[in-house]
């Protein structure tokens, strides 16, 4: 409980980080608003012509869209391998060495307090957003009991998944001082790999890697199980492999973060 | 009790050496050159408890990897260190509640929130009851003059303000020793002096054992009982500050302020020893076996001013320096 209390703490602190400053706050959701909508108009575009994508319904894709906009912003942890090679390279990391805090923990509770400002302005957003949007039957919303508790805890294990993968790229740091080249790369193709720019089910042929891949973990099976397109067994299929990725990622972390912490010279002075 | 035992402690970096120039970098990309620099050598020492250490020496010489590997962040590559009986770099819980680190070049509190904010994390990650919470941090805010600054975002302070934050924010879970690495650098002459002072008075108050390095002799000689001196990673010097004069037989310095014109017979005499002129004001530097015979016959030359003072430490110290790398 004590350690509970100290994590508790961190995270209360980075939310008030959050609220510093008032206008990059507006702005984002002012843009937040935008990444919500905008994808409708592209997509009305893309099924002018057709019925079917890919056995997507434009109203499935819509929903798919929108639910991945808005829960990457909570599930996908993008950015904190920036903090964390930032806080490598210049140093920063000491403190967290010297004191009795576990650096993982920390990190893990700081972007939950950054997440959760965002998250709770965006689910605002879309509720307003929604009442048009289901009325036109843009969005679906026939949740079953079962399945939203699958995808309630699906979505968890998204995040802690999503944590362990960011938190061992910026691990990288230990070893490769500059690393934005391979940041920026990377960042986008896992973020497509998530699923966070289509439904993955649309491209066939990558189908059997992004399957054995952690990426799609994050935030495309959640979204899937939420729409209602899984099997009872592909849910619990899915959840398993979630479950062994979490796992093995976890170890690799622990393994990376031990031998990185080898290599760390606390740099300046 | 020694509270920190360290015993040929060794570590060294390998460092990627580039040419100069385009022509440098690019070589460099395909192939890499490293050399093997050795920061710290075999060094060994012990402080006692409530023992106020200071360490002296170049950029450069090895004192702050020194203290990071007693602080437990780097790994050593041989040797031992022992600090209320755990090892450092095990980072045993128990070890680090008890210690501290104040850097003077790099910040640890939260920038974009005030202080209190980031004293308040660590009210929760040492796990400080509330109340002498509260009442440590009235005390000792009150003591740096910074009460009213508690709840200023801590980017809109001064440096001299912030270290002061800094300092509150090392020594609120009152370890039993901190580490300060040039705690008082880029500081007023006021603010250094508060912060000596409030040093000082923290190891009286509680006993905080203290390893400190400074390039300010005044942080060293004020507060210090104990200095050692490293150059190029080895320990040249362990002992009591008054020890180094004895040791390395310091000179005099004369001050010498006359109404008119010098003796030319007597300024050719002793022209080996002005250290510095400026107009009629001369300090000349003397041995001290001959003093004596100086004073003598500068009386006769009738100065107007007059006065003899032991040289500066950091004019000894700096002459150890160049006798150690010649």
């Amino acid at each position: 409980m004590r350690s509970l209390r100290k994590y508790i703490a961190v995270l209360k602190i980075s939310t008030q980080n959050m609220l510093q400053y008032r206008g990059n706050i507006v702005l984002n959701w002012l843009l937040s608003t935008m990444t919500l909508v905008a994808p409708f108009a592209f997509w009305k575009t893309v099924y002018a012509d057709r019925e079917m994508l890919a056995g997507y319904e434009l109203s499935d894709t819509i929903t798919y869209v929108m639910l991945t906009t808005l829960l990457g912003k909570l599930l996908i942890c993008d950015g904190i391998h920036n903090t964390i090679s930032q806080d490598i390279r210049e140093g920063k990391l000491s403190q967290f060495l010297w004191r009795p805090i576990n650096y993982k923990a920390y990190i893990f509770f700081d972007t939950i307090g950054k997440k959760l400002m965002d998250f709770v302005v965006m689910c605002l957003l879309f509720s307003i957003l929604l009442i048009p949007m289901s009325a036109l039957g843009f969005f679906k919303t026939a949740l079953s009991t079962g399945t939203a508790f699958a995808f309630l805890f699906s979505a968890f294990l998204g995040i802690i998944l999503s944590f362990f993968l960011y938190f061992i790229m910026g691990l990288v740091a230990f070893w490769m001082t500059e690393c934005s080249a391979l940041y920026i790369t990377l960042g986008t193709l896992f973020y497509f790999l998530a699923g966070g720019m289509f439904p993955l089910d649309m491209f066939r042929e990558l189908k059997v890697i992004s399957e054995i891949l952690p990426f799609q973990y994050q935030l495309y099976l959640p979204v899937k199980i939420y729409l209602g397109k899984l099997s009872m067994a592909m849910v619990f299929r899915g959840i398993g492999i979630q479950m062994i990725w979490c796992l093995a990622l976890w170890g690799i972390s622990v393994i990376v973060w031990e031998s990185g912490k080898k290599r760390y010279s606390s740099v300046g002075n | 009790m020694s509270i920190i035992e360290v015993n040929s402690l060794t570590k060294g970096y390998r460092v990627h050496k580039k040419k100069a120039g385009i022509k440098g970098s690019l070589s460099g990309l395909i192939k890499r050159e490293y050399q093997y620099v050795e920061a710290v050598k075999n060094v060994s020492f012990q402080v006692e408890e409530g023992e106020i250490l200071g360490i002296v020496g170049q950029n450069g010489a090895g004192k702050t990897t020194t203290m990071k590997m007693l602080s437990g962040l780097l790994y050593p590559d041989a040797g031992e260190a022992r600090i209320l009986n755990w090892i450092p770099w095990e980072r045993k819980k128990e070890f680090l509640t008890n210690i501290s680190f104040l850097m003077g070049q790099k910040g640890q509190l939260l920038w974009d929130i005030p202080a209190m904010d980031s004293f308040f994390l660590y009210k929760e990650i040492y796990d400080l009851k509330e109340e002498s919470f509260r009442q440590t941090i009235k005390e000792l805010s009150k003591m740096l003059e910074v009460e009213h600054l508690l709840s200023v975002p801590v980017r809109n302070l001064s440096l001299g303000e912030r270290m002061k934050m800094e300092i509150i924010a090392a020594v609120l879970h009152s370890p039993k020793l901190l580490f300060l690495d040039e705690p008082t650098i880029g500081l007023d002459l006021t603010t250094q002096k508060k912060m000596r002072s409030f040093l000082n008075i923290q190891n009286h108050r509680n006993g905080t054992t203290m390893v400190l390095t400074s390039h300010y002799m005044k942080d060293i000689t004020s507060l210090c009982s104990r200095i050692i001196i490293i150059s190029q990673g080895e320990i040249i010097f362990d002992d009591k500050i008054e020890k180094i004069r004895h040791m390395y037989q310091a000179d005099r310095v004369v001050n010498v302020r006359f109404a008119k014109m010098v003796d030319e017979a007597f300024l050719k005499k002793y022209h080996e020893s002005i250290k510095e002129k400026k107009e009629l004001q001369y300090t000349f530097q003397v041995k001290q076996e001959d003093v004596n015979e100086f004073v003598r016959e500068i009386s006769l030359l009738m100065p107007v001013d007059f006065s003899i003072g032991e040289q500066p430490i950091e004019d000894i110290i700096e002459k150890i320096y160049r006798r150690d790398i010649e």
